[in-house]
């Protein structure tokens, strides 16, 4: 049988009515990524011998009647390698945490053990989440399944390319600008960044903590809403997750988006689009147009500070989170150092990235004392402001919706020199706002470019709207795909 | 501009050790990105408070009692992760003179 075109949840029904096992499936998958992985490097960690003695097991608890209430039990899936597992390693795609193993797991790996998951793996990424093409890996780059000589976007790109690919049948990664829905648009699959507070971070390793987030990437809406409902809910062990009821998401899996309001930023009507994203853009507005939902289009005056404001205060939170990694009690530590202070800096400046140091760097100016008022305190009272007019948009309409990036894939090394421009040229405002106001965000495929590329709209809700953008994507999947 | 002193502040306070040639890609690329940050300069935001979270957090006690511990409790998992170490200690080069 073929696994791999299987949704996660056609197969874990299949496995609950007996007519497939967790183990033949996990056997099958794990053959099958094998034979995947020379070509696309999804993986930087595969779990073959534990994967398959968890698949007896989880098969084992399912036959005597457990996981009764779990609708992804038995369904091999993946990890974006910044959420910590226990006793399994944990990179972060850098030289930095090369051997580093957990001694816990963090809680979105707890909740999905509970549910019956099989993990098959870790996932690469750009190190550290830094970056939107996943080239910046300690263990080199993810191709894109689609054409490998394309980046399958990122940080989360091995998380989506695995998906798209059919090695697993979903996986989590990590969002804080953006870096589960673009890889999800640049590899045709969903993929959902939670309200701030709706997944715990406790144990993903901290990128920009007030902007970080795990969430779930499928093959389908319903995959990755199942996914959610499995992951999300108050953590007591992370300080900054919201206690409130959560309800099903699942029950908002409906084809209605009557009366919904939907604003499309002005600013995307001029905007340097690629053509066929453009045509498939005109199209869903016509869709929610002719479902009954109403589409207009909205001036952002905060729009043009979205960026900057972003860059200045990840960058800031990145200098604090990753001053962790001194090279004492984990991590790298240089060979040739040989004092303390040697430790420090040979360590960091060997276990580090380019990327990351620049961020480090970068933040390290930005808080500054001399610069204090001017960058970060400035930056933080803009992300206020911006907030504040998001938050009104979000008074009177449901759903923003616009592309999740306005090109399709770019190649392997188109910004190899220049760091700068590809976050300027390859950046989406629109998917950034997200984190910066902690709304929920969705990405899902919509179409090809003329190359056989995927493309990928967003719809952002408000704060706790997860529900409003799951309808409206649900809606917008079954006519497209239909 | 960023100066070759500044830049070596940066790095002393990020502690990183910079080599020649990461120093004029570094200093070019924080031009640049310090640049792309004058469009924030002149937005007025005296009466703005500064947003530290996109919600209003309350502080986050407990009563202080060791609860579901496993994970610390091992000398040896606590330490197996550390580059290098001697009979339960983590080994650091000699810090007196």
């Amino acid at each position: 049988m073929d696994y791999a075109k299987m949704t996660a949840l056609e197969l874990a029904s299949k496995i609950r009515n007996n007519e497939i096992s967790a183990v033949e499936v996990t056997k099958a998958q794990i053959k099958y990524i094998k034979e995947q992985e020379d070509r696309l490097s999804c993986f930087i960690t595969l779990l073959e011998d534990e994967g398959l003695k968890r698949a007896y097991e989880v098969q084992e608890r399912i036959a005597k009647g457990d996981y009764k209430d779990s609708p992804l039990a038995g369904v091999p899936m993946a990890v974006k390698d910044n959420i910590l597992t226990k006793n399994i390693r944990t990179t972060c795609a850098s030289r930095m945490l090369e051997t580093y193993i957990p001694s816990y797991n963090a809680r979105v790996i707890d909740k999905l053990e509970d549910a019956g998951a099989i993990i098959l793996g870790k996932l690469n990424m750009d190190e550290f989440a830094m970056g939107n093409s996943s080239e910046s890996s300690y263990f080199g780059p993810t191709r894109n399944p689609f054409n490998t000589d394309h980046v399958p976007g990122g940080s989360s790109g091995g998380s989506a390319a695995a998906v798209a690919a059919g090695e697993v049948f979903y996986s989590l990664g990590s969002d804080t600008g953006g870096s589960i829905r673009q890889p999800s648009s640049y590899c045709g699959v969903t993929g959902i960044k939670p309200t701030y507070g709706t997944v715990s971070r406790n144990g993903l390793i901290g990128f920009a903590s007030s902007f970080d987030q795990i969430g779930p990437i499928a093959k389908n809406v319903s995959d990755a809403t199942a996914v959610l409902d499995i992951i999300k809910g108050y953590d007591s062990k992370d300080s900054t997750s919201i206690a409130r009821e959560y309800d099903s998401y699942t029950s908002a899996l409906t084809d209605d988006v009557r009366g919904m309001k939907i604003g499309v930023p002005k600013e995307f009507l001029d905007s340097p689009m690629n053509s066929q994203i453009r045509e498939q853009f005109d199209k869903v507005i016509k869709v929610y147009r002719d479902k009954g939902a109403t589409v207009e289009y909205v001036d952002f005056q905060t729009s043009d500070y979205i960026i900057p404001t972003y860059y200045i205060l990840t960058s800031a939170e990145v200098s604090a989170n990753l001053s962790r990694f001194d090279g004492i009690r984990y991590g790298y530590r240089s060979p040739d150092a040989k004092n303390l202070e040697e430790i420090y800096f040979k360590s960091r400046a060997e276990g580090f990235g380019d990327e990351a140091k620049l961020r480090i760097l970068l933040g390290s100016y930005v808080l500054s004392s001399d610069n204090y008022d001017t960058y970060y305190d400035k930056a933080l009272r803009i992300r206020r402001l911006i907030s504040n007019e998001f938050d009104d948009f979000f008074s009177n309409y449901d759903i923003l919706l616009g592309p999740t990036s306005l090109f399709t894939a770019f190649n392997f090394n188109a910004f190899l020199n220049s760091p700068v421009e590809k976050y300027a040229d390859s950046d989406n405002k629109y998917t950034i706002i997200a984190n910066l106001i902690g709304s929920p965000a969705m990405s899902i495929p919509c179409g090809y470019d003329e190359k056989g590329l995927p493309i990928g709209m967003q719809l952002i809700g408000r704060k706790f709207g997860e529900k409003d953008i799951i309808r409206s994507a649900y809606s917008l999947e079954k006519e497209i795909t239909s | 501009m960023i100066s070759d002193s500044r830049l070596e502040s940066l790095a002393e306070s990020a502690k990183i050790e910079l080599i020649g040639k990461d120093k004029v890609s570094f200093k070019k690329d924080l031009d640049k990105l310090i640049k792309s940050f004058d469009i924030l300069k002149d937005v007025e935001t005296t009466d703005i408070k500064p947003m530290i979270n996109v919600h209003d957090y309350r502080n986050v006690f407990r009563d202080d009692k060791v609860e579901n511990n496993d994970y610390n409790k091992n000398q040896e998992v606590a330490l197996r992760n550390a580059p290098n170490k001697k009979e339960g200690f983590i080994l650091v080069p000699k810090i007196m003179e």
